[in-house]
């Protein structure tokens, strides 16, 4: 009797400790999630100040008759320098500048960006809502603390004046960002964006995907089912073994010896990260498509040998598309851990400043990780939630690629 | 009873095997006679299946196996020439397996595999009928005939094998290896394969390896008897289940061998 | 002989066989008896038969349930069927040999004789010809001896003559004396009832050489 209820304790207690660790890792992973989206969420949304732009023809070298080209070319620093002016009246040239400061640098830009979709405004008083300068921004999402002696902060006690009284106009606003999601990097955090960052990665991940796979499953299929087990196959299984273990960085030397050094290809473009992350990609690869082509039972290769199939009838007509669906979760696996790697992108100078978005594979690029990283190691403080919100994103896109696999698998599986 | 007949489908002589050092076949000589079912028995580890497989040469996907023996067919074909290509030596010798497997692929394609491999039908029409005519014989076209399309691993077991013998039979064989075909079947679907196999030996030459001595003496008219790699008796069914020639042959089937 | 792995279906075949064996020394007492009754008249020995034949009737069903219970249970084939084929036709000849016995000893017990010593002694003599040659057949069927069954075959040949010779004797007695007419129908009825007997054992020598070789062979056309 008593062994029983010993039994029973046990059993209870292996339950308990089994419900602990799953509750105290789901405890864990909620408070990483809710430390990333609070200090992320504010990288969504961006401080405005409302003005009323009067289009000067005075200051403006375009009118509404002006082609695009024309547009995009001319200057509108003169004009935003009058928005300041005409809306903020008797400012000595030391004020001007604290005014202006408080308006994002590239204040410029977006009235350009307003003109070009709406030349009619040529000579007309519009209200626009421009985007704060990321200090402003920042204090108005109180992030800076206000009560600190001035020296200690980056808002000085002028234009604090001035955010007050522009508060209490209602002229202080907030617009959702969405510039975060289209623009390239830049040095003022207010229009930074991750839409470069997620092109590179993109175009990275595609060239690796192009060159890993492939090679992937034929190398796989060949070591699988026609070689013959032997001393030099165990070798180089081995070798593929020890080589998914490898340092990321190491493939990132092999990348900028190899490529760069001996092939001369260009220096931080998504086509040599890729080939890079292939690399790197490849031993994974193979390791998933053999373990799912050694998951096929020999019946079905008998079966179709037996019908007088040659042995690449019946190892492309049966094996492999039987081998595909574990083949695709190892693939989608190994994306997306070349989708948080840095290190092998370091080497190529892929983890650099690159404020315009790529058009393609050759162009220079970073990666999402990188601009992680890049934003994390800036001084200004308007970058921190950027930061968390990269991660937020990065976070997304794992967890999208993962449950694809998951998906991919269920709905191929096949049961012999 | 088995007329003295002189058409053999097969002829085979001297046959040794070895895997490895190991020998597993010790000079065996059987003929198979034409459109009859010669059944193989013998206790487990006798050599059966590796015969069986000598004929149509799946030995052959084994590494370590040696085959040596003269194996002609229809008296001028010698199966293991190097003049004849694997591939086409299976379109004449089919072969079903213990375990029923159909291609996880839909009750169609299964069918239509061998005959596309070969380059048999000429037309998609010729093909869909080819396909009906296979699935008739082997008793199966009635059950599916409206779910074609679907995925043949939802069949049954029974099924599942009736369709394997299908998919045999489409790329007309001269000869059908059927590897302990029932070994994995309920008694309902053994006996459908039984009768079928009744059938279908009027149009092709049947060697059945089975473990069910009952099974060999209600399908077989000619048994051979295996043991640890020898022949140790051919010959007419009835005589071998009525007095067989060697003792060893008479404990065998009486049960009294282990 | 190895032996069955299955130590059920053994025991059912060694009972078979047992019972077989037992009946047959049943119906050898039997049959000594009866002959003996010929020349004796001892009305002791017409009990003993009649009690003996009750014997090898309960023998001939209890091996026809057991042989049928082993086809059923078992499906033998080889040399397990020849066995129980051969039990089931044998044990049928017996339990007609041990009638006979019954009726031949039956009729020698009360019919009053009145015919010649020679004929009552010929009588006899086919009593232990027939004898001898079931001792023979049995001798054949559990030592399992082809050649012998053949020869004891040939023999109930003789028989046949033996038996002819005696019937002419008698009807030729009766046609010259209407007073031995009812002694000698009893006594043509005891010699048919021994050449019967010899006729059974016959049977059982053909089936010991189909037990033996599988086929039921031609008997007329071979010579020893």
């Amino acid at each position: 009797m008593t062994s029983i209820k010993k039994r029973l304790q046990a059993e209870r207690r292996f339950k308990f400790y089994g419900q602990l660790g799953v509750f105290l890792s789901l405890l864990f992973v909620t408070l990483l999630m809710l430390k990333i989206f609070t200090t992320g969420s504010g990288a969504f949304f961006r401080t405005t100040i409302e003005a009323d732009v009067f289009f000067d023809p005075a200051y403006m070298s375009v009118d509404q008759n002006s082609t695009k080209k024309e547009i995009s070319r001319a200057s509108f620093e003169a004009l935003a320098d009058s928005v300041v002016s005409s809306n903020f009246k008797n400012l000595d040239d030391a004020n001007f500048i604290k005014v202006r400061e408080m308006f994002t640098r590239r204040f410029d830009y977006q009235l350009r960006d307003h003109f070009l979709n709406n030349k009619d405004d040529f000579n007309r008083t519009i209200t626009l809502d421009i985007t704060a300068s990321s200090d402003l921004d920042q204090i108005v999402k109180g992030n800076y603390p206000r009560n600190v002696p001035e020296s200690q902060r980056k808002i000085n006690d002028y234009q604090l004046s001035v955010l007050d009284e522009l508060t209490d106009q209602d002229r202080i606003g907030s617009t959702f960002n969405f510039w975060f999601f289209t623009n390239g990097d830049s040095r003022d955090p207010e229009t930074a964006g991750i839409w470069g960052a997620i092109m590179g990665s993109f175009y990275a991940l595609m060239v690796c995907l192009a060159f890993a796979f492939p090679i992937g499953l034929f190398a796989s299929v060949y070591l699988e089912e026609y070689t013959k087990p032997g001393r030099i196959t165990d070798l180089i299984e081995v070798n593929i073994n020890n080589l998914a273990a490898v340092p990321s960085i190491v493939f990132g030397l092999l990348g900028l010896g190899m490529l760069i050094g001996v092939f001369n290809m260009p220096f931080q473009v998504p086509l040599v990260g890729g080939l890079t992350l292939g690399f790197m990609t490849l031993p994974t690869i193979i390791i998933a498509c053999r373990s799912s082509l050694r998951a096929v039972p020999p019946s079905i290769r008998h079966g179709a040998l037996a019908l007088g199939a040659t042995k690449t009838q019946a190892t492309f007509h049966h094996v492999v598309p039987l081998a595909l669906p574990g083949t695709l979760t190892g693939t989608i696996i190994g994306m997306a851990q070349a989708l948080g790697e840095t290190a092998p992108l370091l080497m190529v100078g892929m983890v650099a400043f690159v404020m315009e978005i790529p058009g393609g594979p050759l162009d220079p690029a970073t990666g999402l990780p990188s601009q992680i990283y890049l934003w994390s190691e800036s001084a200004e403080r308007g970058f921190i939630e950027k930061t968390s919100a990269g991660i937020m994103l990065l976070l997304l896109f794992l967890i999208v690629m993962n449950l694809t696999a998951v998906l991919i698998r269920r709905k191929v599986e096949v049961k012999w | 009873m088995v007329e003295k007949n002189m058409n053999y489908a097969l002829k085979t002589n001297n046959v040794y095997v070895h895997y490895g050092n190991k020998m597993a076949i010790n000079n065996v000589a059987i003929d198979f006679p034409k459109n009859e079912v010669t059944s193989l028995i013998g206790p487990s580890g006798c050599g059966k299946s590796t015969f069986l497989r000598c004929l149509n040469r799946m030995n052959d996907v084994i590494d370590s196996c040696k085959v040596e023996g003269s194996f002609i067919m229809n008296d001028s074909i010698d199966i293991y020439s190097n003049d004849m290509p694997i591939e086409s030596l299976r379109e004449k010798i089919g072969m079903v397996f213990q375990k029923p497997n159909p291609f996880p692929k839909s009750i169609y394609e299964n069918v239509a595999y061998g005959p596309k491999i070969h380059g048999i039908a000429s037309s998609q029409s010729e093909l869909d009928e080819l396909v009906k005519e296979s699935l008739h014989r082997a008793g199966l076209y009635e059950e599916v005939k409206d779910r074609l399309m679907d995925v043949a691993t939802g069949l049954s077991g029974g099924q599942q094998q009736r369709l394997c013998i299908a998919r045999a039979i489409a790329i007309k064989p001269e000869i059908i290896l059927m590897d302990e075909p029932c070994s994995a079947l309920d008694p309902i679907a053994t006996a459908k394969i039984e009768e079928l196999i009744n059938e279908l030996k009027e149009n092709y030459t049947i060697i059945i390896v089975t473990h069910s001595m009952s099974q060999a003496s209600r399908v077989s008219s000619k048994t051979a008897f295996f043991h640890l790699g020898n022949l140790i008796e051919q010959g007419d069914t009835t005589k071998i289940f009525t007095k067989p020639d060697k003792e060893q042959t008479n404990d065998y089937i009486t049960g009294r061998f282990g | 002989m190895n032996t069955h792995t299955d130590k059920n279906f053994e025991n059912r075949l060694t009972i078979i066989r047992d019972q077989l064996s037992e009946m047959s020394a049943v119906v050898e007492k039997q049959l000594s008896l009866a002959t003996a009754c010929i020349k004796s008249k001892d009305s002791d020995s017409l009990e003993t038969v009649k009690k003996l034949d009750l014997e090898v009737d309960d023998f001939e069903k209890t091996i026809r349930d057991d042989c049928f219970e082993v086809l059923t249970l078992h499906q033998p084939v080889a040399s397990d069927l020849r066995l129980v084929f051969t039990a089931l036709k044998v044990s049928k000849e017996m339990e007609r040999i041990g009638d006979h016995c019954r009726g031949l000893s039956n009729k020698a017990i009360s019919t009053k004789s009145n015919l010649d010593p020679e004929i009552i002694d010929s009588l006899s003599s086919l009593g232990s010809s027939v004898h001898a040659l079931t001792h023979e057949v049995f001798d054949s069927l559990f030592k399992g001896n082809e050649e012998k069954a053949k020869e004891s075959w040939r023999r109930d040949l003789e028989i046949d003559k033996l038996y002819k010779s005696i019937l002419t004797t008698l009807i030729d007695k009766m046609e010259k004396d209407d007073a031995l007419i009812e002694s000698g129908t009893q006594h043509i009825l005891i010699a048919k009832s021994l050449e019967r007997i010899g006729d059974h054992a016959a049977n059982i020598a053909e089936e010991v050489i189909f037990n033996i070789s599988g086929q039921y062979q031609d008997l007329e056309k071979i010579k020893i």
